[in-house]
Order: structure tokens, then C-alpha cells, then sequence
């Protein structure tokens, strides 16, 4: 069969099947743009509606530092602000949907996650040409920085930094970034993300290789996305929810405070072994102590750490809840829901 | 390895011309995308489903694209790309188009010819039938789908000349079997 064939074929194949298509129409387009972006509004107006309710307030305050030895966290003020519109978990897996949309194989790296302040995840390193690309789903922007680390506890040095933004309709950014056989590890960070960022947007990364070729580097746990890290939360009323990572801690960061009630502690600790905790306190007046009521420890695992779930009551005044993970490197995901 | 990249967008540089109208675009270009993803999977309403909703997502942001020097080319790229994810998550396209194989030339619609070329055309690799499609149907050039697919030039010069040769294989077999009943 000559090329020739082959092209009229093609063109055989072109002639009959145009006039078959009957497109739906700009109207249709329309109205379906429409009608995503009512619902959109309609989820925030809904998941606002659902924390008013629930009588919360609470600011999403990250606490990963592990806690002092006496298990009780250092005094810090409760502040009421208003909640988040939409999970940052939910905004992590729509900026992640974007970037699959692109056809880019099997990526070496893969992570979505929401915006924290802070957040340093360990990757492995794959020398070559590659791609990182890069969406946030959200409000504002942040910048993304790549460090590689040639020895266990050597220096680390800047490879690359991707500015982010974030969008209710993500759009990826990516940049070049090469790796060499050399490093040790790679430290994706993000460093003062504005405030209306930080835990109300979800962001997701892939590193590809620049060619295509398969490229073999040396794997962290990191690299691949495992959905198993997150909490089951189906069906849950969610009070408050979180991620903590080392070194996310905010110094000064207020803590969520929540009002007395029947509530669960739902913890999810995926890293090298460790535990992460998470207590519910009240601060003594004019912060003159921390009287515990209940902690909650989850042993950290990989891949996927195991959900934990701790019945906590309490009465009166409201409580604070603070959030710990003592490990080197993990993910602590945290949840107090309605019992 | 010390050196810092600036980030680049990945969508192409605005440029200073009339934007065309969503609906100009819609228009001219909604039927050929969807023949060329009707070739690739085999299915019309798959396709046409994917080239709607790759236009959907161009007007959710079309002040953007409208900008581009081609915005046909981001509208073809979200289609494709939605075409390989659906492909590859439910692989629907070769049950679809095995089954094709034994459908009866004779039934109203395609003609024979067609029948076989989408069903040879189903037994074809990924990269080898998206280059083929995009090729002989989308007219790029093989340095565009080089482009396009992240690979160069000579692998999809290999991709092409690999499936023109399986495409041959696959119609000759069909017309042998076809000349047989």
C-alpha cells in the first residue's frame, strides 16, 4: 500500500464521517460553563454554610513541630476568622486533574497537596533533562523552590524556583530542571505563601522526564502519588481537617479552637517510623498552663500510614487543638469530625 | 546545577491581532477534530463528547486563548490530551474497535472501507496511531508532532513509517477476509 493509498483513505475516511458530526453547539458550551461554574459557587456557598453551622472557630492553624516532652504545647492565642470555602484537599486534586489532562507519561514524581507554609517534601533524585510543571487551585500564588542536597547532611544548594499561581480555573506553569547523578536528595519547598493561600488552596507538581525516555534515578516515598495517604473521610462531618509536614510549623501561628462536644480525632501518619499526634487542650487563664484532654498518636508508615480515630468529649469552654509530628520527614493528615 | 530557571508558561505568548470569535472557532474547527479523534478511537460519540468538552473548557477561558497566535492549537491539544487520559483509564477504544472488526460491512453508515481503516487503525500502538491520525488527518507536520508528542523527530518519522506498514498489514488481511466471505 503506497502512501498515496493511504492518503485517500484518509480523506475517504475525512469526507464521510464530516457530515455525520452534529455538534452540540456553542449553546450547549455555554450553558455547561454556565452551569459548572453555578455549582462551583453552590459547593463553596455550601461548605461555608457547613462550618457556620457547626458553630467553629477556628483558623487553619498547622502545628507539625514535634510537641515539648511534656506532651503540652506553649500557650497561643485563639483566633476566630472564617472558614475555608473549599478543601484544600479538594482544590490539591483539581489542580492535579489539570495536570493529567496533559499527556506527559508516567510522571517521577507526583504530589498534590494543600498550600502550607513551610511544606518541604523529599524527592529522589533522577539525573537528566526534566520537566517540572506546577498548578495551584485558589487564590493568590507562591513560589515553588527545588533544593538539592549532595550528601546526607550537606548544604543544600537552589536548583530551581517556579512561581505558582493559583486560580479557581488552575492553568500549569512548568519550567526545565535538571538533576545530576550526584545529589542525594531533592527538597521541593514552598516559603511564605500569602495568607489567603496558605491552607485554602491546593496545589499539585510532576516532574517528567524532558525527552521522554525512561529515566532511572532513585525513588523517595514522596514520588508517587498514593491517595492512600489521606484520611477516609467519607460521610464524615468534618470539623476540621489539615496537613502537617516537618518543618511546617509556624512559630506564633494561632491554633483552630473549636467548642465542647462529642467529636472524633482522625489521624493518618505516612513516613519513616514515628508518630504523629494531635491533642485537644484548654488554656488555663491568663495562660498560665495547658490542661490536656485528649491526644491522639498515629504511627507513621509507608506508603500509607493507618487511619487512627480517638473519641474525644469535652464540656464548657471551647478547646484547642494542636497537631504534632515526630518524625524526620512524613505527612501527618488530621481531621476532628462530629461524632 | 546551581543555576536558577526562570519559569515559563506553558501556554504560548499572546500576540497583537483581532481575536477570533468563539464561535468562528467552534464552527470551522469542531467537525475536523472530531474525525480525527473519531479515527483514534474508534468511537464518534466518544469523540465528539471529548472535542465538546475541549471546547467547553477553551471558552471557560477564552478572553486567554483568544490571544494566542492559534488558539485551534490549545483546543486541539486539550482534546488529544483528554482523548489519551480517557483512552488509557478505560482502554474502551480497542473493545470498541475489536468489536468493529466483526460488524457487518453491510450495515447503514460506514462504508467497508472506513470499517477497516478505524479497525486497523484500533490495532495500532498509542504513538504510532496518534502520529498516524495527526498526520494524515490533523496535516501537522512531523516536526509539530514531535512537538506535540515530546519525542523527535525521527521517532515519530519511526512511529509513522511503523504504522503505515502495520496499517498496510492490517487492511490487506481485512480485504483478503472480506474478498473470502
Amino acid at each position: 500500500m503506497t502512501t498515496d493509498h493511504l492518503e485517500a483513505l484518509f480523506a475517504d475516511l475525512r469526507a464521510e464521517t464530516l457530515p455525520e458530526v452534529q455538534p452540540p453547539g456553542t449553546p450547549a458550551v455555554r450553558q455547561t460553563v454556565r452551569r459548572r461554574r453555578t455549582r462551583r459557587a453552590v459547593l463553596s456557598a455550601a461548605a461555608a454554610v457547613l462550618l457556620i453551622a457547626g458553630g467553629i472557630t477556628v483558623v487553619n492553624g498547622h502545628r507539625s513541630a514535634a510537641p515539648p516532652a511534656d506532651g503540652i504545647p506553649s500557650p497561643a492565642p485563639s483566633v476566630s476568622a472564617p472558614a475555608a470555602p473549599v478543601s484544600p484537599f479538594r482544590q490539591a486534586d483539581i489542580a492535579r486533574q489539570t495536570l493529567l489532562d496533559g499527556d506527559y507519561g508516567t510522571p517521577l514524581i507526583d504530589l498534590a497537596e494543600p498550600v502550607i507554609n513551610n511544606y518541604a517534601a523529599s524527592h529522589g533524585t533522577y539525573p537528566g533533562q526534566l520537566v517540572l510543571r506546577a498548578t495551584c487551585a485558589g487564590t493568590g500564588s507562591f513560589e515553588l523552590y527545588v533544593d538539592s542536597q549532595m550528601k546526607k547532611r550537606g548544604r543544600q544548594t537552589r536548583l530551581a524556583s517556579l512561581k505558582v499561581p493559583c486560580s479557581a480555573e488552575p492553568v500549569p506553569v512548568a519550567m526545565p530542571l535538571t538533576m545530576t547523578a550526584d545529589a542525594f536528595v531533592h527538597t521541593f519547598r514552598i516559603h511564605e505563601a500569602p495568607e489567603r493561600t496558605v491552607d485554602k488552596a491546593g496545589f499539585a507538581y510532576q516532574v517528567y522526564s524532558k525527552s521522554g525516555a525512561p529515566v532511572t534515578g532513585s525513588p523517595e516515598p514522596f514520588d508517587e502519588f498514593d491517595p492512600d495517604r489521606r484520611l477516609d473521610l467519607t460521610g464524615r462531618e468534618i470539623v476540621f481537617e489539615g496537613v502537617a509536614r516537618p518543618g511546617s510549623d509556624v512559630p506564633g501561628a494561632p491554633r483552630p479552637t473549636v467548642p465542647a462536644g462529642d467529636y472524633a480525632l482522625l489521624t493518618k501518619c505516612t513516613g519513616k517510623p514515628a508518630i504523629g499526634r494531635m491533642t485537644v487542650g484548654r488554656l488555663r487563664p491568663m495562660g498560665s498552663g495547658f490542661d490536656l484532654i485528649a491526644s491522639a498518636d498515629s504511627p507513621c508508615t509507608e506508603p500509607a500510614g493507618k487511619q487512627v480515630e480517638t473519641p474525644v468529649s469535652w464540656t464548657g469552654d471551647p478547646a484547642e487543638i494542636s497537631f504534632g509530628l515526630v518524625t524526620e520527614e512524613g505527612l501527618l493528615h488530621y481531621a476532628l469530625v462530629r461524632r | 546545577m546551581t543555576a536558577i530557571v526562570e519559569p515559563r508558561s506553558e501556554t504560548p505568548d499572546p500576540v497583537q491581532h483581532d481575536p477570533p470569535s468563539f464561535d468562528e472557532v467552534y464552527a470551522a474547527h469542531f467537525a475536523d477534530l472530531t474525525v480525527q479523534l473519531y479515527a483514534y478511537f474508534g468511537d464518534r460519540q466518544e469523540a465528539q463528547d471529548v472535542v465538546q468538552e475541549a471546547f467547553c473548557r477553551a471558552f471557560a477561558r477564552w478572553k486567554t486563548i483568544s490571544g494566542y497566535d492559534d488558539p485551534v492549537a490549545w483546543i486541539r491539544r486539550v482534546a488529544w490530551n483528554l482523548a489519551v487520559s480517557r483512552w488509557r483509564r478505560a482502554r474502551t477504544a480497542l473493545g470498541f474497535l475489536r468489536g468493529q472488526r466483526i460488524a457487518e460491512p453491510a450495515a447503514e453508515g460506514p462504508s467497508p472501507e472506513r470499517i477497516a481503516l478505524v479497525a486497523a487503525l484500533g490495532t495500532l500502538p498509542p504513538a504510532q496511531r496518534r502520529a498516524v491520525v495527526l498526520h494524515y488527518l490533523a496535516d501537522l507536520p512531523t516536526a509539530e508532532i514531535a512537538q506535540r508528542e515530546r519525542v523527535t523527530e525521527a521517532a515519530v518519522r519511526s512511529n509513522l513509517h511503523r504504522g503505515r506498514a502495520a496499517l498496510a498489514a492490517q487492511l490487506k488481511t481485512s480485504d483478503s477476509r472480506g474478498g473470502a466471505a
